[in-house]
């Protein structure tokens, strides 16, 4: 089965098979994945590299981490691919985007309205958590479309607080 | 031995655990308090009685003087060890501690007092012979008072609003010419965020070191100086790394610093373990404020100086002289600290909350952990973001380090951000490594994390998740393979089970 991975910026393309993982670069390289039971730990063999993990799976992928760095991690088969390149929205970085509260807490400001055009890194959202104030950034440049919460709402972690039109769009 | 016979202690997280830890070593009974969402955190299950004080707001639990006081009459506790934070450094509290007929494991209530109120410490200080920052006596009325004082002190020179901090008012300014405007822009400042115009000034630090004398002070008239901690790295004057001895302090500085430290406490009649902080730049070194409790960094005097700190606040506490002698060696080896705190620092140290899913704590030798975390614990948003503290010490500053990043590299926070991956790149930054430290070293090494993953780490990552992304489809399956010549998923689950599972 062949998978599209997008790592932050990256996309990798990889190859599952019988001879092991087959890379964008052609090379193959014999795969395997162990979980010690019950946990979130792993340990991939690359060949004969070894990768200490940890895995959580997300809604819309994982968060893996290994050597220090943690990672959000997407990824689609072949085919899931190929029908959203057809329905034309293409890649992940266009098409509606969703910020969302990265912890619980307090929603001290809104700093944006609905139709305002934003720069990549404008602050949306200010909210308090831990007693510290955290201004909550446009990750790329849009149109708001929707504020879904207002000043003084006390926000579950992961629940969607403005919606953004990429965009062009 | 210590005469103390059952401690309550006013705190939750790895200090609480710290506390019980040296309680437990003396024979000393132990209670832990805690709130609604801490009835299974690991200070609760590890002391002899545990009483619940309140909901999760620590202003309703932890700060609540009422309920840890009728806590520790209800548990027969003798005595209250606060730990850091929450109710420590509160004169008050100590005070109705002492009223309630119990030990105080701290200060005398009116030495906190003393330390608490800043300008009043600065004058007590001073008169102690205790180096503080030179700066005016008093507000100043205009630009030329201002240039003659400047004169005197020697520049650089920071204006400050008399009246207010948070870099409102602030001007530094590095020659005399400057004054003109730089005096009227921080008057209209300080007049704009405070409503009072009035602006003193203060000899200017660019790149000063954080570093502070630990002391400790018995009822028997003892009173003696453990040796320095540099604390250089912080980030909005929150400490993240700290290290004993320093890099910069030699056997005569140390003497000289810690008898300023000795002198320090000894003006405020102090009792207990304590810090004298200080400010270091070019040989010389000014009085900053002095904390009044165990600190967070402690464990690092611990390490090099062969002293464990807090049962010696118990055995002060209890009536006892000071147990510790400096041994012949001392500083011996060098210790580092690091604070695993539950904040991103790929999100600008963001605080992150969630359940530990997962932990794997370092070990192997010269390594400490000093945790308030277990596996399946919620890690809420109500208290400090602190974790836990991971610790080494090796013969040389260069191999603490190194044992350092192979400790960080062993560590394993499932399910939340943790800050360890500021520390892995400390461990390995050049300035840091050649002790090259000041307090601003975080804002002048800002792209610290900013080095993108290589290509072998992506390649593994992406080969994981694919991996993954089979095993799920496939159903839940312990190894999942490809080319190693168990890539059916039934295969590798039997070879998985022949290896790991005689069952």
């Amino acid at each position: 089965m062949k998978y599209f991975v997008t790592i932050g910026e990256e996309r990798l393309e990889i190859e599952l098979g019988s001879g092991g993982a087959t890379f964008g670069t052609g090379e193959t390289v014999p795969v395997e994945l162990a979980a010690v039971p019950g946990t979130a730990l792993r340990h991939l063999l690359l060949g004969d590299e070894g990768w200490r993990l940890t895995a959580v799976r997300e809604e819309d992928g994982w968060t893996l981490s290994t050597r220090g760095r943690r990672f959000r991690v997407r990824i689609e088969d072949e085919r899931t691919h190929a029908i959203r390149e057809l329905s034309g929205v293409e890649g992940s970085d266009e098409g509606p985007k969703e910020l969302r509260a990265p912890m619980p807490g307090l929603v001290v400001r809104v700093l944006v309205e609905a139709g305002q055009e934003v720069e990549r890194g404008d602050g949306l959202v200010v909210m308090e958590a831990m007693k510290m104030e955290n201004e909550l950034r446009a990750d790329a440049a849009g149109r708001v479309s929707e504020i879904r919460v207002q000043e003084g709402a006390t926000v579950a972690q992961g629940q969607v607080l403005v919606t953004l039109e990429a965009e062009g769009a | 031995m210590s005469g103390l016979r059952r401690v309550l202690i006013a705190n939750r997280g790895e200090i609480a655990v710290r506390v019980i830890r040296a309680c437990r070593e003396l024979g000393i009974e132990t209670v832990a308090v805690y709130s609604d969402p801490d009835r299974l955190a690991p200070h609760v299950r590890l002391a002899d009685r545990a009483v619940l004080v309140g909901p999760a707001p620590a202003s309703e639990s932890y700060l609540d003087v009422g309920r840890l006081l009728e806590a520790a009459r209800r548990t027969g506790a003798d005595s209250v060890h606060p730990g850091y934070g929450f109710l420590a450094e509160n004169a008050s509290f100590a005070g109705l501690v002492e009223d309630a007929g119990l030990v105080w494991i701290g200060p005398p209530p009116n030495a906190i007092a003393a330390m608490g109120d800043k300008t009043e410490a600065r004058e007590r200080m001073r008169s102690a012979g205790v180096p503080v920052i030179p700066g005016s006596e008093g507000a100043l009325d205009d630009p030329d008072a201002a240039r003659e004082a400047a004169d005197r002190i020697g520049y650089p020179v920071m204006l400050k609003a008399a009246a207010g901090g948070g870099g409102k008012g602030m001007r530094v300014v590095r020659a005399a010419g400057e004054f003109e405007s730089a005096f009227r822009g921080a008057r209209s400042e300080a007049g704009q965020a405070f409503g009072d115009e009035r602006v003193y000034l203060e000899r200017f630090l660019d790149a000063p070191r954080h570093i502070e004398i630990q002391v400790l002070a018995d009822a028997h008239g003892r009173t003696v100086h453990v040796g320095e901690r540099e604390c250089s790295i912080q980030r909005r004057h929150q400490k993240l790394i700290e290290e004993a001895p320093s890099p910069v302090v030699d056997a005569e500085l140390r003497e000289r610093m810690g008898r300023v430290a000795v002198a320090a406490a000894e003006a405020v009649g102090y009792r207990s373990a304590g810090t004298v902080e200080f400010l270091f730049q070019d040989d010389e070194f000014f009085f900053l404020e002095m904390n009044t409790r165990i600190q967070v960094e402690h464990p690092v005097t611990e390490l090099v100086w062969e002293v464990d700190l807090v049962q010696e606040q118990l055995r002060i506490a209890g009536g006892d002289p000071i147990l510790w002698q400096a041994p012949d060696e001392a500083p011996r080896g060098h210790a580092v600290e690091c604070r695993i705190g539950g904040e991103d620092p790929f999100a600008g140290f963001l605080p992150s909350a969630g359940r530990v899913v997962d932990l794997e704590v370092p070990s192997g030798p010269g390594v400490r952990w000093d945790g308030g975390i277990e596996p399946g614990f919620e890690v809420g948003l109500h208290y400090d973001p602190l974790l836990a503290k991971l610790l080494v010490h090796a013969p040389t500053r260069e191999e603490a380090i190194d044992r350092m990043a192979r400790a960080l590299d062993e560590l394993e926070v499932v399910g939340l951000a943790t800050s360890a991956p500021f520390h892995r790149a400390v461990m390995r930054e050049p300035d840091f490594r050649a002790g090259r430290l000041s307090i601003r070293y975080v804002e002048e090494h800002a792209d610290l994390l900013r080095e993108p993953p290589n290509a072998d780490t992506l390649r593994a990552v992406a080969a994981a998740a694919a991996l993954l992304e089979e095993e799920r489809r496939q159903g839940a399956h312990p190894r999942t393979a490809a080319g190693t010549g168990s890539a059916d998923g039934a295969a590798a689950r039997s070879a998985w089970q022949r290896t790991f599972d005689p069952l």
